[in-house]
């Protein structure tokens, strides 16, 4: 089974913890979200992930194609080499060069350069906007148009697991549409496996197979869509921390 | 007595001196003006590269085949500086702009002291057929002992150029000191990177020492009158801009030229700085840097 897996993933900063005996699992073509409000550790765990925090205890394992990895001790880029990638918090695109330089550094680490052409024209395909404004540079462009080129500049890499760090802060309702539909026409596209963490998370519950709740820096419940929906009031209390 | 002879030669003059500048400050301008490390032990890494050239010269070779040779163990010395920067200081959370200067201040010392002991204090020369004459157009006189040395510097500078601006490799470099994190987030190892650059930079300082040598006898504590000037340079052409320490450098060489035909000679090693304060009171984001 193609899956990744968090083990008891405790992990922080200096003396502070912030995450405390975690573990999810997110299974090949599944879209996750991880709900939680500000400051319960949802950036914390994804940064985990993808190796720019260090656990201090547990374990991240990457399960496919019948060989299993261990992430925790691994450092950022050969994690996204052995197929995760990462549309982080504040997005992290170069500011002073153009869209399409964004997405050809991306695309040009030796294990994807060859299908450079190819990975940029799906880029491209997927996101008409990007392929107009390609010479743009990205600083210039609005908030919302920088969230899509990190979703694209992420996809350059052809990841297994594409994980995506709180896509909706700081954009207007109306640009955040636009961002969880570019979110939902990939997973149309390719059946993109999705680690999603959220705030707004009636939009990303919507679009989600299976949710957990992060409170306090542990799992405080996991959602099922076959649980015959999820329904958004048990979210919220599960979020506010108030019931079980 | 006003001649136009005299101001043509200063001006030829300081544009050729101006070239060779731009070649001594190429290496700043990617360690520092890219990677944000002030690296003031890379004029005495161009003094190390002309004594490999003066080394090499002695066997007969071409001081310019020689720097080409030079190329590949300055790259591989680069890579070597830059992995002991980062062992000392990343490892340990980042280094401040006072502590890497006081590495690169003793690692200028050291390099110094090995050129001493290997060769000497005394001056060192090359003495190629193409030094002692001169190209003579009516009035001006352009020694070819100068002439050769400036056209390396548009050559490597424009090679340099091209490299950081239409390639991959490139990229990443001019990328990795505004988002450290978009390399990781491209598959990239960010200190690899950074380690790349760093040997390219110092591979630079071979081919400005080659120049630096045709043009004149070199010794080994010779690095530290263009310290100034190299800072001058990149700053005023602003952090990162290659094409831009091109241009600067060649306004200070002929604004150095000037002061040394109509003034005083003993004055031109100010001529930079004074440069550099007022061009920083107009643009203090340098004259072709972005402003931030």
């Amino acid at each position: 089974m193609n899956r990744l897996i968090v083990e008891n993933l405790s992990a922080g900063y200096g003396a502070v913890s912030v995450l405390r005996n975690v573990s999810l699992e997110v299974n090949e073509n599944e879209m996750v979200a991880l709900l939680g409000m500000n400051g319960n550790g949802k950036s914390t765990l994804l940064n985990c992930v993808l190796g720019f925090v260090r656990a201090s205890a547990g374990r991240i394992l990457l399960e496919w194609d019948g060989k299993i990895s261990d992430l925790t001790k691994l450092p950022p880029h050969e994690i996204v080499r052995l197929g995760l990638s990462i549309v982080p918090e504040g997005r992290r695109l170069v500011p002073n060069i153009s869209v399409e330089d964004n997405l050809r550094l991306a695309g040009s680490n030796p294990l994807v350069s060859g299908r450079m052409k190819e990975n940029l024209a799906s880029c491209f395909e997927t996101f008409p906007l990007l392929l107009e404004r390609r010479r743009q540079i990205a600083a210039t462009m609005s908030g919302g148009q920088q969230q899509l080129l990190a979703i694209a500049r992420s996809l350059m890499t052809a990841p297994k697991i594409m994980v995506i760090d709180e896509p909706s802060v700081g954009l207007a309702p109306i640009v955040v549409r636009d961002v969880l539909n570019a979110i939902t026409h990939l997973r149309e596209r390719s059946s993109m496996t999705i680690l999603m963490a959220e705030q707004s998370f009636f939009q990303a519950v919507d679009v989600s197979s299976r949710a957990y709740v992060l409170a306090h820096g542990s799992i405080h419940r996991e959602f099922k869509r076959s649980d015959g929906g999820i329904a958004n009031e048990d979210i919220r209390r599960a979020m506010l921390g108030t019931a079980h | 007595m006003f001649s136009i002879d005299i101001l043509l030669n200063a001006i030829v003059t300081g544009i050729l001196l101006g070239s060779v500048y731009a070649s001594l400050a190429l290496g700043l301008a990617i360690t520092f003006g890219i990677l944000h490390i002030p690296n003031i032990a890379h004029p005495t890494l161009v003094v190390a590269g002309a004594f490999f050239v003066y080394t090499l010269a002695q066997w007969g070779l071409d001081p310019i085949v020689a720097a080409v040779i030079g190329l590949v163990p300055f790259y591989v010395l680069g890579l070597a500086l830059y992995l002991f920067y980062s062992r000392v200081f990343e490892r340990r959370g980042g280094a401040n702009v006072l502590q890497s200067l006081t590495l690169f201040f003793g690692l200028s010392l050291v390099v110094e002291i090995l050129l001493v002991l290997s060769f000497g204090s005394e001056l060192k020369s090359v003495n190629v057929s193409y030094i002692g004459s001169s190209l003579k157009f009516g009035a001006l006189t352009v020694p070819y002992r100068l002439l050769i040395p400036a056209l390396l510097g548009p050559v490597m500078i424009a090679a340099v150029w091209l490299y950081l601006s239409r390639t991959n490799s490139g990229t990443a470099i001019r990328a990795v000191a505004h988002e450290e994190r978009a390399l990781s987030i491209a598959g990239l190892d960010p200190a690899a990177v950074k380690r790349h650059a760093f040997g390219i930079a110092t591979a630079t300082a071979v081919v400005a020492g080659a120049a630096l040598i045709m043009i004149g006898p070199v010794e080994p504590f010779g690095g530290r009158f263009q310290i100034g000037r190299v800072f001058a340079i990149v700053v005023l052409a602003g952090m990162g801009s290659i094409p831009g320490n091109l241009v600067i450098a060649i306004v200070i060489g002929v604004a150095e030229a000037l002061v040394a035909s109509y003034l005083n000679p003993s004055w031109s090693p100010g001529v930079a700085f004074a440069i550099l304060l007022l061009g920083l009171a107009f643009r203090p984001q340098g004259l072709f840097g972005a402003a931030r």
